[in-house]
């Protein structure tokens, strides 16, 4: 591969990566913004499903966030991650959401298990493997929320520690430490799924 | 010793969670629109996204295209304001090119023709009868200046626009059966029409007049032709007869003829049964 093609693919690499997108929309370039959605809008659901929230409060959450975005791209700085600046905006509100209606947050996990095992009529491996993704979820629903955030931002968002202290604002060895015991939990609660 | 076993427990704990997530990504899920957000909120969030951005363009592009376009136009304009002030103070010093002839209103193709038939007659006047008048040789200059006084004489002859009217106005009156005394009637305004600028200019035209013999106002009077009225004198008149290709002036000796003659009459045709011829034979 010449040089000319590297600088090309870094070039194309450049310009398709979030924080350029985020720029690009800023100027007025609404497919960019398609584009990001389009990458994120998955991430940005689960982690809110996760953390046990009805599907009507999530999709309520996820417009927010990304309304939140479309008000902040003229003054988006690319100084750090998009994803960073993305789930800084989902937390906050998702704390927002929980401070004001504790109550509603938690749902009963009873009644997806039933609904599973109901449903199931697939074969040995499928039904085994839906009831360790119902487990897992059941598992992450009943930490405690420090180690579910933590655990979600790292496990499904991707997120480092480092950035996951950004977000949180949160010491580097606090999010360590919830992210310890949320996988130590979580192991233990699926010993009965898992050989 | 305790933060090795620590690391330890944390290394198999994240390998086990991994390997967790990779079986379960594999896995089909039975219902994955549950982990995904619905297709309304995703017009909802794109429409939105697109309204945000979608005024300010627009207004980029309005701005930038109304510049240019004033800039060019107000040079141009002022060149264009320039050329023609300039074209216009020029053509006001050059001399007016006017014709005298046809500057004269109210003079139609009949009229300039008279005034050029004249003009050609009193240049062979001049020149036929040179002895009788004893003239220096006259230059060009001197016979086309004539020419244009001649020409200035003759162009109050506007003034039988009104006979020319009558004309035009008789010509167009439908003829049901008395062609005859249309024509007639068509001949005498032409006559009148001819003969009154002549009155002013009788080297002009010589009208023949001769007297109306007996023999003549017998036939006349048999067929009962139109005559009009020209003039009286103390001891005689003058008519014409409307003849069929023709009109003969006539004058009539008031010894022998007597004519009904009224104010009336003088305008309109008349028919010869009219005219009295006192030396019956």
């Amino acid at each position: 591969m010449s040089r000319l093609d590297l600088q090309a693919r870094q070039d194309i690499a450049q310009q398709e990566s979030d924080e350029s997108l985020m720029l690009a929309y800023g100027k007025g370039d609404a497919r960019a913004f398609d584009r990001l959605y389009q990458r994120h809008k998955v991430m940005v659901y689960r982690y809110f499903i996760r953390h046990n929230l009805s599907t009507a409060v999530a999709e309520e959450l996820c417009h927010d966030t990304w309304l939140k975005v479309i008000k902040a791209r003229q003054g988006y700085q690319a100084n750090a991650l998009f994803r960073t600046f993305l789930f800084t905006i989902a937390r906050r509100l998702l704390m927002d959401y929980s401070s004001k209606k504790s109550t509603q947050l938690e749902q009963p996990l009873a009644a997806e298990v039933e609904q599973v095992q109901t449903s199931n009529a697939w074969g040995e491996d499928r039904v085994k493997n839906q009831l360790l993704q119902q487990a897992l979820i059941q598992q992450i629903a009943r930490l405690p929320f420090e180690q579910r955030e933590v655990f979600l931002l790292k496990q499904e968002a991707g997120f480092s520690i480092e950035q996951i202290a950004t977000i949180t604002y949160q010491h580097k060895e606090k999010v360590k430490s919830c992210w310890r015991y949320a996988l130590k939990k979580i192991r233990t609660g699926l010993g009965a799924y898992v050989e | 010793m305790s933060n090795k076993t620590d690391d330890k427990s944390l290394e198999q704990d994240e390998a086990f969670i991994d390997a967790l997530y990779d079986d379960l990504s594999q896995a089909p899920s039975p219902d994955s629109s549950l982990e995904e957000p619905s297709v309304e909120l995703d017009n909802k969030i794109l429409a939105a996204a697109h309204k945000a951005v979608g005024a300010k363009p627009k207004l980029v592009v309005k701005a930038k295209a109304k510049k240019p376009a004033f800039t060019w136009f107000k040079p141009i304009a002022s060149a264009a304001s320039l050329i023609l002030v300039v074209s216009l103070v020029l053509k006001q010093g050059e001399p007016p090119v006017i014709n005298e002839m046809t500057s004269q209103p109210g003079i139609d193709a009949t009229v300039k023709k008279e005034s050029q038939q004249a003009a050609e007659q009193f240049v062979m006047e001049q020149q036929a009868a040179p002895q009788a008048v004893v003239r220096r040789p006259e230059s060009a200059g001197q016979i086309s200046q004539q020419m244009v006084a001649r020409q200035r004489a003759l162009a109050p002859q506007a003034s039988l626009t009104p006979a020319a009217k009558e004309k035009k106005t008789l010509a167009r009156v439908k003829i049901d059966g008395s062609q005859d005394l249309l024509t007639a009637e068509l001949a005498a305004v032409s006559d009148r029409q001819v003969a009154a600028p002549l009155e002013k200019d009788k080297r002009q035209i010589s009208v023949k007049i001769r007297a109306l013999e007996e023999q003549e106002y017998l036939a006349y009077r048999k067929q009962n032709l139109a005559w009009s009225w020209v003039e009286e004198s103390s001891d005689a008149y003058v008519i014409d007869v409307m003849l069929k290709d023709e009109v003969r002036r006539f004058l009539l000796a008031k010894k022998k003829f007597r004519l009904p003659i009224e104010k009336e009459n003088k305008t309109g045709l008349l028919r010869f049964e009219l005219i009295q011829y006192l030396d019956k034979p």
